[in-house]
């Protein structure tokens, strides 16, 4: 391990390790005050631990410029390996030692020392997994890697599905449990151990040369789609391939998870249902618009890469807010339609109620904090917009005003104010238009 | 006839950094290069042009347009290149060729298709798997193949071999040489752009420092080397179009700008021993851009 590499990181990333430990925090002072249960805090835990740690790592694993230094590329996958393990999972654990000390000084109960010890080696066995599969996942073999990226894409869901079954104490411990603790703690020393491909390649340009040597794809062309309807239809399949994908195979893989370890739900429906993707459903979970958000807000990003062209192509900056704000617009429409498909198909018949407020809600948040990312090129758009509508989420609450309303009256007003604010950070924000740095979950930022 | 590119009063202030005020007039037809060192404001007022980002002060046309009032005309009559560009959310090249023809009813498949094999691009390359040249030539094709009378380009050849850099600058001036095209280009490349270019303007800390004809503003400047007995540098150094590059003992060599001084005054100032050199272009953006 090199201490300096690992020092850069540690300055580079403080402001994202300090929002892992607040949002850890919040889950177990909520887990304490009986908001949630013990065992979703602990899946909580383990999902920020793994998103935060290996999801980092992908991002930060060696840059060229962490290449050209002169250490071993053993020592530079070492260094990671500890930052995105012990680091972040001391982040994360702090979050929880806080809530621990926190709760008490308003007289409500805190989670016990034993269970946040437990929930660290926990977090500690998932990131450790997440890590060894980096030996499997970047490889030239489409297939492995194919199956590496499916199963990191429901590795955050995975937790939530076995929260019921998680143990909180010491000796709620069974044999599947220490098990998968100790599978997690091999493929930890694994992944010490060895280096994998993504440091060794034996070029940095060994990834394009592969990609150079697949021919032309399969995709059908469609050179009569030209222009800007070339642009929203990109969008538009994205969000098609995406969202359809995402909801044929979540709930199924969520049933066989539920299916192998005994877990909570009693059918496919039942399953869909608890991630949200039956908002149209008389039962529908409510709380689970998290869910929705994730599965909705897809698409768009090139978009926003793409912005120095298309700002130099022939329209005005009214019609490229036009175009920026039809993106989330088309792929929120896109998303409803195929959860109303996704209804019939699970209950024979169209939803009564399509719940037009909502989607309105959740397409003005989207617009906001878009628009909020361009006007003022801040990577907080999200927390910004979210600090703004909870509170008043809250007050309507506690004043009990009606949601639906609500949420078509303000909602509009922020689709206009979102519009305002595009336009005007297109017309006079320079730094939109230059290129970004990719990043990490949590604005996490890579290193060179 | 309006100018192809006028630029009267622009003015950007950042907290750090003033553009301008700037004037800058290019003729239609030209190929004007526009250099400067690195952070003088070169990216910027090209940004400015296309509105990425709002000028404090000043106007800029294009071919008469207001590049505000008038966006979408004078887009329509601008190709962009910059290796800031990125098509890579297109996957493909034909992808982002389809994209981008959609824009120009003057799209010209043929032409865009020699550019390619000029280039050695071929439609079906992702676009992640060209090089850093490669993505630029890319740009390049997408801005010639509809023939725009003007084309702005900014540091079109950063990142370019000896070679693509020839190949770049001669489909370039093929392309110029069809019709009454303008060039305005932002490049270090300075001696390639004194074969190629034939007006030039060079900018430093947001201002203009010259523009004009390269041959007129290389005539203009001289180095002259002189001895002087009686040390007079403090008027030297001070006078108007007089730089001073070198001073050993009583042997000086300074940058003159002939327009502002002249041989004779530096005779009557004591200098003798007197000899004069032209100018590249290169010397010339050395000597002024050195602060």
């Amino acid at each position: 391990m090199n201490r300096m590499l690992l020092l850069d990181s540690l300055r580079r990333n403080w402001i994202a390790l300090v929002i892992q430990a607040g949002v850890a925090s919040a889950i177990w002072i909520a887990a304490g005050a009986g908001l949630i249960s013990t065992g979703a805090a602990i899946a909580a835990s383990m999902v920020l631990a793994q998103l935060s740690g290996p999801g980092l790592t992908i991002r930060m694993v060696a840059p060229r410029e962490v290449l050209i230094l002169p250490m071993s590329k053993a020592e530079i996958w070492r260094t990671r390996l500890w930052f995105s393990t012990a680091v972040v999972v001391c982040a994360v654990a702090s979050g929880k030692l806080l809530a621990f000390a926190v709760s008490p000084l308003w007289l409500q109960p805190a989670p016990s020392l034993e269970t946040i010890a437990l929930s660290t080696v926990l977090d500690v066995a998932y990131a450790s997994v997440f890590t060894w599969m980096f030996f499997v996942v970047p490889t030239q073999r489409p297939v492995l890697m194919g199956i590496g990226v499916a199963v990191f894409l429901l590795s955050p869901f995975v937790p939530f599905v076995l929260a019921d079954r998680l143990p909180t104490a010491w000796n709620e411990l069974t044999v599947t449990s220490i098990s998968l603790i100790a599978a997690g703690a091999v493929a930890g020393v694994l992944a010490y151990a060895g280096t994998p491909l993504i440091v060794t390649a034996p070029s940095p340009t060994a990834g394009r040369a592969a990609l150079k040597a697949r021919g032309r794809g399969w995709l059908p062309e469609f050179p009569q789609v030209v222009g800007l309807n070339r642009l929203l239809v990109k969008v538009w399949s994205t969000a098609v391939a995406i969202q359809v994908g995402t909801i044929v195979v979540m709930p199924l893989v969520m049933q066989l998870i539920s299916g192998m370890f005994g877990g909570p739900f009693d059918d496919f429906p039942d399953s869909a249902r608890e991630f949200g993707l039956l908002p149209f459903a008389p039962d529908a979970n409510r709380m689970n618009g998290v869910w929705i958000w994730v599965f909705a807000n897809v698409g768009n990003e090139a978009m926003r890469s793409m912005l120095r062209h298309l700002r130099s192509l022939p329209f005005r900056a009214w019609t490229l807010t036009a175009v920026l704000m039809s993106g989330p617009l088309i792929s929120w429409i896109n998303a409803w339609i195929v959860l109303g498909l996704f209804h019939v198909v699970v209950f024979g018949q169209l939803p009564h109620d399509w719940r037009l407020p909502l989607f309105i809600g959740y397409l003005s948040c989207d617009c906001l904090v878009r628009s909020v990312q361009l006007r003022w090129d801040t990577r907080w758009g999200f927390p910004i917009i979210m600090f703004v509508v909870l509170p008043i989420a809250v007050a309507a609450n506690r004043l009990g005003l009606p949601a639906d309303p609500l949420l078509l009256g303000l909602g509009s007003l922020a689709i206009v104010a979102a519009a305002w604010l595009h336009h005007a950070g297109l017309t006079s924000n320079r730094a939109a238009y230059a290129r970004k740095p990719q990043r990490g979950p949590f604005g996490v930022e890579a290193p060179g | 006839m309006p100018y192809a590119l006028e630029i009267r009063g622009l003015e950007k202030r950042y907290r750090n950094f003033t553009l301008g005020p700037l004037d800058l007039s290019v003729p239609p037809g030209a190929i004007y290069g526009f250099v400067g060192p690195n952070g003088s404001g070169k990216t910027t007022t090209i940004d400015l042009i296309f509105g990425m980002g709002a000028k404090d002060a000043g106007s800029i046309s294009v071919l008469g347009f207001d590049h505000v009032a008038d966006e979408v005309e004078m887009k329509k009559r601008v190709g962009y290149v910059s290796p800031e560009l990125n098509f890579q959310p297109w996957g493909r090249v034909r992808n982002v060729i389809h994209f981008v023809r959609g824009f120009y009813p003057t799209w010209d498949a043929h032409y865009a298709d020699d550019l390619l094999r000029a280039f050695h691009i071929t439609p079906d390359e992702r676009i992640l798997s060209l090089s850093f040249g490669a993505r630029t030539k890319l740009a390049l094709v997408l801005a010639l193949a509809w023939r725009p009378p003007v084309l702005v380009l900014d540091e079109p050849t950063t990142g370019l071999d000896a070679i693509s850099k020839q190949q770049v600058f001669s489909e370039l001036l093929s392309a110029v040489r069809e019709g009454d095209r303008t060039v305005f280009i932002s490049s270090h490349a300075i001696t390639d752009l004194e074969r190629f270019a034939d007006h030039v303007g060079m900018i430093k800390h947001g201002r203009l420092i010259f523009e004009g004809e390269i041959t007129e503003v290389l005539d203009r400047y001289r180095f002259v080397d002189f001895t002087v007995e009686r040390p007079t540098e403090i008027e030297l150094a001070d006078h108007p179009g007089v730089l001073v590059q070198a001073k050993a003992a009583n042997r000086w060599r300074v940058l003159l700008d002939r327009s502002r001084a002249t041989i004779d005054w530096l005779k009557s100032r004591g200098a003798t021993d007197i000899s004069d050199a032209p100018l590249t272009l290169e010397e010339l953006f050395v000597a002024l851009g050195r602060d």
